[in-house]
């Protein structure tokens, strides 16, 4: 009985991972860098995007972070005025 | 309705002036031509002939004149002579024509000497929107055309005067990406005429990495709230060289790659993107990853059956690192090396250590000019450090050493300073006997100092 069960256990792991490739999500990957330049230099300044190691919080290895560049001066402006407020 | 008809006329006001320049043109150029007549000139027996203003022969002849007086050192004369043959260019074929061209880049060459960065800023425009306009009818025209103002780019880069210097920089390596994105379009991903572009995009970020170590550099530009282009936030120095490395590595990779599936070209061809790619490393100081890229490219050599003399002969003559350009065979980089001294022409004190791209590049002005230096040095495979009269400490380029000045030109204890510090920048590829890195003895280099060169005073020796 155990080895009837243990036998299910592995065929159903078996057909959960016999998908068709269509059926695979696509892996989402970070550009490289010459990716991200080639891709800047067709686009217009606010739609660039800006790729760099970041050190997250709570870790020490730090992690290539891609942004754009529209967002993350959106996103400096607001800490700046943030802490414009606090600090007044 | 008003718009469209706005459209139509000014379509058919293009047309009537290009019909009438090739009119004004053939009848010119016929044995009636006469009848046209304008402006007086002489011909090659020195009689008077009278020509129309705007026949094409008229800008072939201002052309002529302009560069007469380029060479006197007459820029702003210079200047409106060029600007005069690209209207001449628009009568004659057309308002978005090809051959406003070689005109108008002589035209820029002119303000570039006088420092007229406005005016070179909005011809650099036109030049892009007209280079554009030129991509829907003619791909390599297009090409042709990029290849032109790319170069015009990094020579404005390179001059000291200009304000722009680091965005000129950006945008001629913009424009090669932009380059090599319509080639992938339109020839396919994997074509050989990629190398050549992807080449020139590893050289920009060389200037540039070369920039880096002199000053920051703001890398993205962005819009602010009144719409204008503003150079944004900057990439530290040790991260701006490191994803310059990182590009300029898969881009040579990626060359290697081409080549591997490209049959046509010489069976060398493998080998020969493996020496480049070792240069690269050497550039950004992995020299232990350089020798052995080069000799794993000595050994290749040797598997497709190029001779062991030969092999060596690639390796037998200081190179300084980057190479100009790109070679795919071993013939083409042979043919490249002359007797003598190395000679290297430094191309601008914007970018300490590169050399002068190609003469089409150098800065038009006479200021430091013909200041140079004969140095002697030896080149051994390993790694050493050198203290400069300064109290200095610096290290020295890859495997040199033992450097002295031979005698400099004027001759100036300075000068002499100067040129132990530029050529220590320099990087030289190892030489190589049978696959082995040896040492090179008495080394000679001419240091040629670029224009604009104003480190110190000459006068006080």
């Amino acid at each position: 009985m155990k080895q009837i069960a243990l036998q299910i256990v592995v065929l159903v792991t078996l057909t959960a991972c016999a998908v068709s490739d269509s059926e695979t999500p696509q892996v989402r990957r970070v550009p490289t860098d010459a990716e991200v330049e080639a891709y800047n230099a067709r686009v217009a300044p606010e739609e660039r995007i800006v790729c760099r190691r970041e050190v997250p919080v709570g870790s020490h290895i730090p992690k290539r972070v891609c942004r754009l560049q529209a967002q993350m001066e959106d996103e400096s402006t607001l800490q700046r005025s943030e802490l414009r407020r606090v600090l007044q | 309705m008003s718009k469209l008809s706005a459209i139509s006329s000014d379509l058919v006001t293009r047309k009537m002036v290009q019909t009438f320049g090739l009119l004004k043109a053939a009848l010119c150029t016929s044995a009636l031509g006469v009848a046209y007549a304008q402006q007086p000139d002489t011909d090659a027996d020195g009689e008077s002939v009278w020509l129309n203003a705007y026949d094409q022969i008229r800008s072939e002849q201002l052309i002529d004149e302009g560069q007469r007086a380029m060479s006197e050192g007459e820029y702003g004369v210079a200047e409106s002579i060029f600007l005069d043959a690209v209207q001449i260019a628009k009568v004659n074929f057309g308002l978005n024509a090809e051959e406003q061209r070689m005109p108008l880049e002589l035209a820029i060459s002119a303000q570039l000497a006088q420092g007229k960065w406005e005016q070179v800023d909005n011809h650099f425009s036109y030049f892009e929107w007209l280079n554009d306009e030129i991509y829907t009818r003619d791909f390599y025209a297009y090409l042709r055309g990029t290849e032109q103002l790319s170069s015009m780019l990094l020579k404005a880069s390179a001059d000291t005067s200009n304000p722009l210097a680091v965005r000129y920089l950006i945008a001629a390596k913009n424009l090669n990406w932009r380059a090599v994105s319509s080639i992938e379009a339109t020839l396919g991903e994997s074509h050989t005429e990629l190398a050549p572009w992807l080449y020139n995009i590893v050289l920009t970020h060389y200037y540039q990495s070369s920039l880096i170590k002199r000053h920051g550099v703001s890398s993205t530009v962005f819009r602010n709230e009144q719409n204008e282009e503003v150079s944004g936030f900057t990439l530290n120095k040790g991260e701006s060289l490191r994803i310059s490395y990182r590009i300029g590595r898969e881009l040579l990779e990626r060359i290697a790659s081409i080549y591997e599936g490209a049959p046509q070209l010489p069976p060398e061809r493998n080998a020969m993107a493996q020496i480049y790619l070792a240069d690269w490393e050497l550039l950004f100081g992995h020299e232990d990853e350089a020798v052995t890229l080069y000799q794993n490219a000595f050994n290749e050599l040797l598997a497709i059956g190029i001779s062991l003399e030969q092999a060596n002969q690639v390796f037998a003559r200081p190179t300084v690192l980057p190479s100009r350009s790109l070679h795919n065979s071993v013939a083409t980089m042979l043919s490249e090396q002359r007797e003598g001294p190395v000679r290297f022409n430094a191309w601008s004190p914007n970018y300490p250590a590169a050399e002068l791209p190609s003469e089409r590049l150098a800065i038009n002005t006479r200021t430091g000019a013909d200041i140079m230096a004969l140095l002697r040095f030896d080149l051994h495979p390993l790694l050493p450090t050198g203290m400069l009269n300064n109290e200095r400490t610096i290290r020295l380029g890859f495997n040199l050493n033992d450097l002295e000045v031979v005698s400099t030109t004027p001759d100036n204890d300075l000068i002499r300073e100067r040129a132990i510090y530029a050529v220590s920048l320099l990087q030289f590829r190892p030489r190589l006997e049978n696959g082995a890195p040896v040492s090179f003895e008495d080394v000679e280099l001419e240091y040629l100092f670029p224009p604009q060169f104003s480190g110190f005073s000459l006068t006080g020796n």
